[in-house]
């Protein structure tokens, strides 16, 4: 095992590649009662059109095929996964994002036995179409739950206009009528293409003994057999068209209109996985320098009564996907509109100056240490990152690094406004 | 881990002692009791001093403060329970020991706090206008998004329609008429109200110097005197006749929330009872409301319950189609009377009091868990220690599940369903 120490956070990580290709990261925390385990691959919505394994044809899959994936593998010849967790005191649970599914399981007792099965279970798939077809019932109504959700309407249509050409637009769970497409022959596809251990990280951070954790999962895996690991053939999108500030609007039972500005980021093809994190931490202070809470813009957006609690904003910079979302509830949402373009106008890169850029690396670096508090935020973000070839840890050396002028160069792209894209949402006339 | 609680010139002051967490965290909280007149001004004033001080005369200046120290969090609020009535300040910020150069976080966090509470931003001695308007705005607009949440605008009709007349059914932050009607003279009477006569409680959790922490909290907040508040009055109401209300909007999904009264309250002999009832009934992935409603007849994504000690009550809730809500019903009644007739194994038993230890365990991982497992303990008025807890659990028999399931009394049914569906 290799052992890596960071010194400013004052944690020591372990890692190891096994020979079927399976990366293991561990990170022990003595202090805690409980340990956290997610066993990932690269795999999400965004993977729909690609060739098998074993094949030579690329093939484009139902939309909602990666979660209903995740769904499906709790289930085994011999019943319930959940249970069996459940009769060792763990709680499991499952998640499918835009580019990784996770399985996960936390325990405070019987560790091994839990690691055990985890690996198990996902590495043991049983579809039949009997109880494919009967999951189409509770991921329709999970469906419809966040069709009645204001935030994620909001939020998949704006990516949607963001992104008209590349799956990132699609929804994640797909739609009733896609969902219906899809067999156990779809998911066997899925499976054996993307569940490779080559295409896998473990990651298990928590109260255990590194040595005796590690040589348990190094037998489970050479217990098992697996096809040479051979590299993913992946229809990759590049999605380079401009939403140009179109504006759609939605119709729902809301108390009040929610508005959401999605600005897109052209600057995340072909880099260095360092400099792209280096490009997401300085996209971080730009914002809170136009945006954040002790700016003057946002003081004057809510004297306006332009916004209100609800009132924020986040990024993606992933490679080949990039992108700022600001969204609020607000009574006056074109004003809103109106106004933050005004601010980004108005906004000269000399406002960004050396003291405010101190005063955001505090923030970010401390806001940073205090989230890996949570053993959930470790093991999830290191893996998203780990993903595209970059460290998460390595962010606070990053945040050093940042000058005005990276903060600058952020603002120059976020400026151009026919990179924006607006969505609202609207009530029901009554 | 190690827990101390500490009498601070008549201030209940609770230090949690560990080196888990990279945080230092306080919580302050002002009690007093629930009442409908007071809790609007009560709601309101938390966020009307989180906008200015002396020495922070506006929301940008408070901000920029708490950027320098380290991205420090700082949540205000109220929450009820029973009959009292909390006002929260939640500060937490990195430890020195994280930090370059030699840093003073713990006596930074109580200055902030002191001048927060303390030194509030007044023109004449009065809150300024335009600033208790604009909080009034917000928290107005709090209250309404409510409605955009449909699950949990459900549980509020649900417990609106239930519970009233009694304290469980007031909201923690009033109604809008509540909030739009507050002026800045009532709204000062409240803050020197809150000063002088609410009873202070304060939580501390991290790698702390206790000595240190003492002091500052004797001089943080020697203006209050600190009173205690009588706590919890149980109202257990008999059900006679069953009520079910229908509400109609656009929505694509129905939501079906049943409420029930237990009859057992938090700090009763059967309470834990109650709650590994309300486990293998519907708290898990291995619950019978998981099993029967979703995984068996696809019903629904989520079917679960929940219980609420204060105020003597259970809730059930999930969500369908539109088409399937009373199919649902008769299958969440059959899995209660299941329960009433010891209908469930002893595996089923293992596997939720193995899940409650589980949880409580994994709670204790968070400095906000810390604080609430030992708010628990202390309202339940017994000084238990962890191991007496899942104890507590533990000692639990399938009679006593039996038992509790036979006190539930089903009082009312809230289903939120779509304009289409008659």
């Amino acid at each position: 095992m290799e052992k890596r120490y960071y010194e400013t956070l004052q944690e020591t990580l372990y890692y190891e590649k096994l020979a079927n290709g399976l990366q293991v990261y561990l990170l022990p925390k003595d202090e805690y009662n409980k340990t956290f385990a997610t066993f990932s691959t690269h795999y999400g919505s965004v993977d729909n059109h690609f060739v098998p394994l074993e094949s030579n044809q690329a093939i484009r899959v139902p939309d909602g095929v990666a979660h209903f994936l995740e769904h499906k593998m709790f289930e085994s010849p011999t019943g319930d996964v959940f249970q069996d967790f459940a009769k060792h005191g763990a709680s499991a649970n499952a998640f499918t994002s835009h580019d990784v599914t996770s399985y996960l399981f936390s325990c405070t007792s019987e560790l091994e036995t839990n690691l055990g099965l985890l690996l198990d279970f996902v590495q043991d798939p049983y579809f039949t179409s009997e109880n494919v077809e009967k999951e189409k019932g509770i991921i329709g109504q999970e469906i419809n739950m966040y069709e009645d959700n204001p935030d994620w309407r909001l939020y998949q249509k704006t990516l949607e206009q963001l992104y008209p050409q590349h799956p990132v637009g699609i929804d994640i769970a797909g739609t009733i009528d896609t969902i219906s497409e899809i067999t156990a022959e779809t998911l066997y596809t899925c499976y054996h293409t993307f569940y490779h251990p080559n295409n896998m990280l473990l990651f298990v951070i928590g109260n255990f003994d590194v040595e005796q954790l590690i040589e348990l999962i190094r037998e489970n895996q050479t217990s098992k057999t697996f096809a040479e690991p051979t590299a993913i053939n992946r229809t990759v999108v590049k999605d380079m068209t401009k939403p140009n500030g179109k504006a759609m609007t939605l119709t729902m039972d809301v108390s009040m209109p929610k508005v959401m500005v999605g600005i897109k980021n052209h600057n995340v093809y072909d880099l260095n996985p360092r400099v792209q994190l280096k490009n997401e931490v300085a996209y971080d202070f730009m914002l809170d320098c136009l945006f954040g809470a002790s700016s003057i813009n946002y003081d004057m957006l809510m004297e306006k009564g332009l916004i209100n609690d609800s009132f924020g904003y986040s990024q993606t910079n992933d490679p080949g996907i990039g992108y700022t979302l600001m969204s609020s509830d607000t009574m006056n949402p074109e004003a809103l509109v109106e106004a933050l373009q005004t601010i980004v106008a108005d906004f000269r890169p000399d406002q960004i100056t050396t003291e405010l850029v101190e005063r955001f690396k505090r923030k970010n670096m401390g806001q940073f240490i205090r989230s890996l508090n949570s053993v959930e935020f470790i093991a999830n973000q290191f893996t998203r990152y780990a993903f595209n070839g970059m460290n998460i840890f390595d962010v606070i050396e990053l945040m050093n690094e940042v000058t005005t002028d990276d903060v600058v160069h952020a603002f120059e792209n976020f400026a151009q406004l026919q990179n924006w894209a607006i969505t609202y949402v609207k009530p029901t006339q009554k | 881990m190690e827990y101390t609680k500490l009498c601070i010139d008549n201030k209940t002051v609770h230090v949690i002692q560990t080196k888990k967490f990279k945080t230092v965290a306080v919580q302050v909280r002002f009690k007093n009791i629930l009442d409908q007149a007071t809790v609007a001004k009560r709601g309101l004033l938390p966020f009307v001093l989180r906008a200015g001080t002396q020495k922070y005369p506006t929301s940008a200046a408070i901000q920029e403060q708490l950027e320098y120290l380290y991205g420090a969090s700082f949540h205000v609020g109220v929450e009820k329970k029973g009959n009292v009535h909390t006002q929260y300040f939640n500060l937490s910020c990195v430890n020195d020991k994280f930090l370059p150069n030699n840093q003073t976080v713990l006596s930074d966090l109580f200055a902030f706090l002191g001048e927060v509470l303390y030194a509030p931003k007044l023109h004449n001695s009065m809150f300024e206008f335009t600033i208790v308007e604009q909080e009034k705005r917000v928290l107005m607009d709090k209250i309404r998004g409510i409605y955009d949440d449909k699950l949990q605008y459900s549980l509020m009709r649900l417990i609106e329609e239930m519970g009233a007349g009694e304290p469980f059914a007031i909201r923690a932050y009033g109604t809008l008429e509540d909030v739009a009607a507050i002026t800045p003279e009532q709204l000062i009477e409240s803050y020197n109200s809150m000063v002088n006569e609410d009873e202070v409680e304060i939580y501390l959790v991290g790698d702390i110097d206790s000595t240190q922490a003492e002091k500052l909290i004797y001089q943080t907040f020697k203006k209050t005197k600190g009173i205690h508040v009588e706590q919890r009055v149980k109202s257990s109401k008999i059900i006679e006749k069953e009520t079910q209300i229908i509400e109609k909007q656009s929505v694509t999904q129905a939501k079906l929330i049943m409420g029930y009264r237990t009859q057992t309250f938090f700090g009763d002999e059967d309470f834990f009872s109650l709650r590994v009832m309300n486990g293998i009934l519907g708290g898990y992935a291995h619950s019978k409301l998981f099993l029967n409603v979703r995984e068996k007849e696809s019903l629904c994504y989520f079917a679960s319950s929940r219980i609420d000690g204060n105020a003597g009550i259970m809730y059930i809730y999930s969500g369908l189609d539109t088409e399937k809500v009373e199919d649902a019903k008769h299958l969440i009644i059959e899995q209660l009377t299941a329960m009433q007739n010891g209908e469930f194994t002893d595996t089923d038993i293992a596997m939720t009091k193995l899940a409650m230890k589980n949880d409580v365990l994994e709670i204790l991982d968070s400095a906000t868990g810390m604080m609430s497992f030992y708010t628990s303990i202390n309202d339940m008025g017994v000084d238990w220690n962890v191991s007496e807890w899942l104890m507590a659990i533990d000692t639990v028999t399938k009679e006593q599940i039996i038992a509790v399931a036979n006190k539930l009394q089903a009082d009312t049914t809230f289903i939120l369903t779509s304009q289409e569906n008659n």
